[in-house]
């Protein structure tokens, strides 16, 4: 019995010790091959980089850092909007009764159930039709108005979990709606914020499709659809892939700033099951 | 006494309402009429398009009469503009140049067997024929009476001038064929070659001056004293009479003609592809374009022919389309007129419907009270809908509208800024035809089984990770499993893809290096392995989503739980069976639904691997709903697409929660 189970625990760890080992090939492939050119990696795949190209980087870096910069920007606007109707929408559903509050929330709630793919097409119709073609207001405002569904649902649930007698008291001393909004309910659902906010930069950052079909210069354009075209500028056809994963390591970087500090919001997000939705 | 005082001192002003209606419902068919109006005006750039096969040559006529085409069956047709038959009269040789004479009543056919044809327009009579020395390559007629002929074979290319009787007046020699020909004011003949040269020749056919361009001339046009020109290259700009540049511009694209609208002060270009693009004939500025991509369907080369009103253009390749000029450059702003138009009346109509029934509701005492309730509750919460206004507003934008315009568009012929048909079921028959949603049906299947066995090991992982006795330790596994999510999903699937690479990646050096040379393969590169490669991309398939949320559930397990299995003395594979499983139920659903949703739209990890190839052995529906958007323009089959993925995604999202919640256990 005492053996068996030694030996259960063994394997166990043995597994998870090689699942991790897997997971994280990717990583150490990123980093390993970023030093090299092709000649390196073909001739020799499995000792060091030797010499150590660390022009890669530098080099990768001029190609892509103004997409970085645009993803970065975009994501983090778009995200401030979501961030601030989900939580204003959440207050006024979780707070307030108001005649056909059930049919609008459920008319929000309906869209849970509609995905990308049915209104992409005439949304980038939509789009070029206003002339927002390949300006960064094509991705902003889909990306707010489709983030927020969630959120609103999500901050409508925390906001209407709040004790009312808080907002009673603030109503006694003549606060406004807005008032309370922004000086009790938001400081209170704080930590729900930012892990929505965490989720949707992430969303928003990894999006692709979107910002294929509506931008169309590579100065607009998002890091991860000028990742698959990276060292085509110098006119070389032939796939540098030292190059390449230096930019791919790059272009993670802002979500590892991101999850330096937001790791935490995010586990305890999804595991308190607020993204069951 | 009291109660009949205050019925009375509020005697509501119901004829204010009655008044509001109507005055609503007037303004409305103001409203109506002028949007009316403005329709009449706003002229669809295409007037008419006639489904005509591929033609080889086709010439406008004035007004409503159609068109004459010489097609591939040695025929020249006059056509009506849906395309019937009027007269046909066959020729020996392929018609390879149509114009008409400058009263429009006479029209000169050449043709690639050294044929020149004059006929009667009405009839399709030939009054006069003769031979040409070369085979012809295009024809003009100017408005002195006399007709121009460009001819050549091998390195003989020869310009001519004849009478309209027939008779040769002059001869110009080349050595490179002549694919642009037109008339000055003053009777000197323009020219423009392969040889990417403009030349000028005078009456008694000698060469005043040429100029030079970048590519094959593939249109000359005069418009008083300035001559215009386009290559084949987008090379396009204006030459005074002594062959002096004026301006010059580029635009990218291959043409393959040019006319001058002199009534609109129009450049017209048509591009290879049935792309019809304006530029200002002042200075060369864009104004608009057009794309017909069916004009070039099975092959046919675009080509264009001016109407005689000028305002209009023949566009012709695999249909005939004829365009207005004039309503092209003005489609834009008058349709934004007419759009802003109907939405106003759309929202008047709205507001007088709101008022009959306001006042119908307010003529009677009982709605009355009710009415009045509700309003002031209305009025009341006026702060909660102003703080929905943006939320709302957005939501209908861009959620709402293009839901619905999805559904509407899948009906429709739908190409944005030429026109809409209402098709019926064409798209979705189109979409029940395709072989290649078919086969993206069928990979589908595969991805979502896969995708749904995947989520074994991030169950398995969690429950692992879970039982881990260390907190320490625990916890830094945990994290271990997350922090993966710094990765963009785009880079894990592009590191995949160098992972697989036949040459450089990691599988086929392990493979090699274990001595397995013989296993290796181009992964991606073959038919037989690239959807399963694709399927293996980020093994171990530990999504820290997936990890997290099962993580999760089991917190949520309550302890006394586990208390009681393990005073029933169960092991770790019992416990998970009979405690763990059943009571993540809620948590596998969610997960199952996502993956379900998420793979039914699966585009990024295969465009950016295999791109549906090789052959169609990866191809999923949504790369041919993105296809046919983003390389055929074809936005009604593309909706139709999305609408049978939509159909397809509900459906199965609500036959999953209803299978599951039948076994749902309460924890």
């Amino acid at each position: 019995m005492e053996k068996s189970s030694k030996a259960l625990k063994a394997g166990t760890w043995s597994i998870l010790g090689l699942l991790i080992l897997l997971t994280y090939v990717p990583f150490v492939l990123m980093i390993v091959i970023s030093f090299r050119n092709n000649g390196q990696i073909f001739t020799h795949f499995w000792s060091l980089p030797d010499p150590w190209i660390w022009r890669n980087y530098a080099d990768v870096y001029k190609e892509i850092s103004r997409n970085i910069f645009n993803s970065v920007t975009v994501s983090t606007i778009a995200t401030a909007g979501v961030i601030f109707l989900s939580s204003l929408s959440g207050y006024v559903f979780g707070r307030l009764r108001f005649p056909g509050k059930e049919a609008i929330y459920y008319l929000i709630l309906s869209l849970m159930m509609v995905p990308g793919i049915l209104t992409i097409i005439p949304l980038f119709i939509q789009v070029t039709g206003y002339h927002l073609e390949n300006t960064w207001y094509a991705l902003i405002l889909p990306w707010v108005a489709g983030g927020q569904v969630f959120g609103i649902i999500l901050c409508r649930t925390f906001i209407g979990s709040l004790p009312g007698e808080l907002f009673e008291c603030a109503r006694m001393d003549g606060a406004s709606e807005f008032t309370s909004y922004f000086r009790i309910a938001l400081p209170l659902i704080l930590p729900v914020l930012i892990t929505l906010a965490v989720i949707n930069i992430v969303g928003n950052y990894n999006d692709f499709i979107w910002p294929l079909l509506v931008i169309n210069s590579d100065e607009k354009q998002m890091v991860t659809v000028v990742l698959n075209s990276i060292g085509q500028k110098s006119g070389v056809n032939v796939t540098q892939y030292g190059l390449r994963m230096a930019g791919y390591i790059m272009s993670s970087l802002p979500l590892l700033i991101l999850f330096s500090f937001g790791m935490k919001y995010y586990i305890s997000g999804v595991t308190s099951g607020a993204v069951k939705g | 006494m009291i109660i009949a005082r205050t019925n009375e001192s509020k005697p509501f002003p119901l004829r204010i309402w009655t008044v509001t209606a109507v005055a609503l419902l007037i303004v409305g068919i103001g409203l109506l009429v002028s949007a009316l109006l403005v329709k009449q005006q706003l002229k669809q750039p295409v007037e008419w398009s006639a489904d005509t096969g591929i033609l080889q040559s086709a010439i406008a006529l004035g007004g409503d009469q159609g068109f004459v085409v010489g097609n591939k069956s040695n025929k020249i047709v006059k056509m009506d503009k849906a395309g019937k038959e009027l007269w046909s009269v066959p020729t020996t040789g392929t018609v390879t140049g149509l114009d008409l004479s400058p009263d429009g009543k006479r029209l000169a056919a050449v043709t690639e067997d050294r044929k020149m044809i004059i006929m009667d327009v009405e009839t399709g009579k030939q009054t006069a024929a003769w031979d040409v020395p070369y085979p012809a390559v295009a024809v003009k007629w100017g408005e002195n009476g006399n007709i121009a002929v460009s001819t050549g074979l091998a390195v003989k290319y020869r310009v001519y001038t004849y009478s309209d009787a027939g008779k040769r007046l002059t001869t110009f020699n080349q050595s490179i064929a002549v694919r642009a020909l037109a008339f000055s004011d003053s009777g000197d003949l323009v020219i423009g070659t392969n040889a990417s040269r403009v030349m000028v020749i005078d009456a008694e056919g000698a060469k005043k001056w040429e100029y030079l361009s970048r590519a094959p001339i593939v249109g000359v046009a005069v418009e008083g004293k300035t001559i215009y020109y386009l290559d084949n290259a987008g090379n396009y700009g204006a030459l005074n009479d002594k062959g002096k540049l004026l301006w010059k511009r580029h635009v990218s694209g291959s043409f393959v003609g040019m006319n001058l609208s002199h009534t609109a002060s129009r450049l017209v270009f048509v591009t290879e592809f049935g792309g019809v693009q304006l530029v200002s004939a002042k200075d060369g500025a864009f104004v608009t374009k057009l794309d017909i991509p069916e004009l070039n369907k099975d092959g046919a080369t675009s080509g264009i022919s001016i109407a005689p009103e000028g305002d209009k253009v023949l566009v012709f390749g695999n249909l005939a389309v004829k365009v207005n000029v004039d309503a092209m450059a003005n489609y834009d702003s008058k349709s934004g007129i007419h759009d802003s138009l109907t939405t106003i009346l759309i929202i008047v109509l709205v507001l007088f419907v709101l008022a009959v029934v306001f006042r119908l509701l307010m003529g009677n005492p009982k709605s009355r009270k009710k009415t009045l309730l509700l309003f002031k509750r209305i009025w009341q919460s006026k702060t909660a809908y102003l703080l929905l206004v943006p939320t709302v507003a957005l939501l209908l934008l861009f959620n709402y509208y293009p839901a619905v315009s999805a559904f509407y568009h899948a009906f429709t012929d739908w190409r944005p800024g030429a026109r809409t048909h209402f098709i019926g079921w064409d798209n979705f028959k189109k979409v029940a035809d395709s072989h290649y949603f078919y086969i993206g049906l069928k990979n589908l299947l595969y991805l979502v089984v896969t995708h749904f066995l995947k989520l074994a090991v991030p169950l398995a992982v969690a429950v692992i990770v879970f039982h881990i006795i260390s907190e320490k330790v625990r916890y830094w596994i945990r994290n271990l499993f997350v922090f993966p999510i710094v990765m963009p999903s785009i880079v894990g699937v592009l590191v995949w893809q160098f992972i697989y690479d036949p040459n450089y990646g990691l599988l086929n050096n392990i493979l090699t290096a274990v001595g397995l040379d013989s296993w290796t393969h181009s992964w991606l590169g073959e038919t037989n392995t690239a959807l399963t490669s694709i399927i293996f991309i980020g093994i171990p398939w530990i999504s820290p989503f997936a990890f997290l949320v099962f993580y999760g559930g089991l917190i949520g397990i309550p302890n006394e739980i586990y208390e009681a299995g393990k005073l029933d003395g169960i092991g770790r594979f019992r416990r998970f069976f009979s405690l763990e499983l059943p009571l993540l139920t809620a948590q596998v659903r969610l997960l199952l639904v996502l993956t379900f949703i998420g793979t039914m739209q699966e585009f990024n990890a295969i465009y950016l691997t295999t791109a549906g190839g090789p052959m169609d052995s990866t191809y999923v529906p949504a790369l041919e709903l993105y296809y046919s958007a983003a390389k055929f323009s074809d936005y009604g089959y593309a909706s139709a697409i999305g609408v049978v993925l939509f159909a397809a995604i509900l459906v199965g999202t609500l036959f999953q929660m209803r299978m599951k919640s039948s076994v749902e256990y309460d924890a």
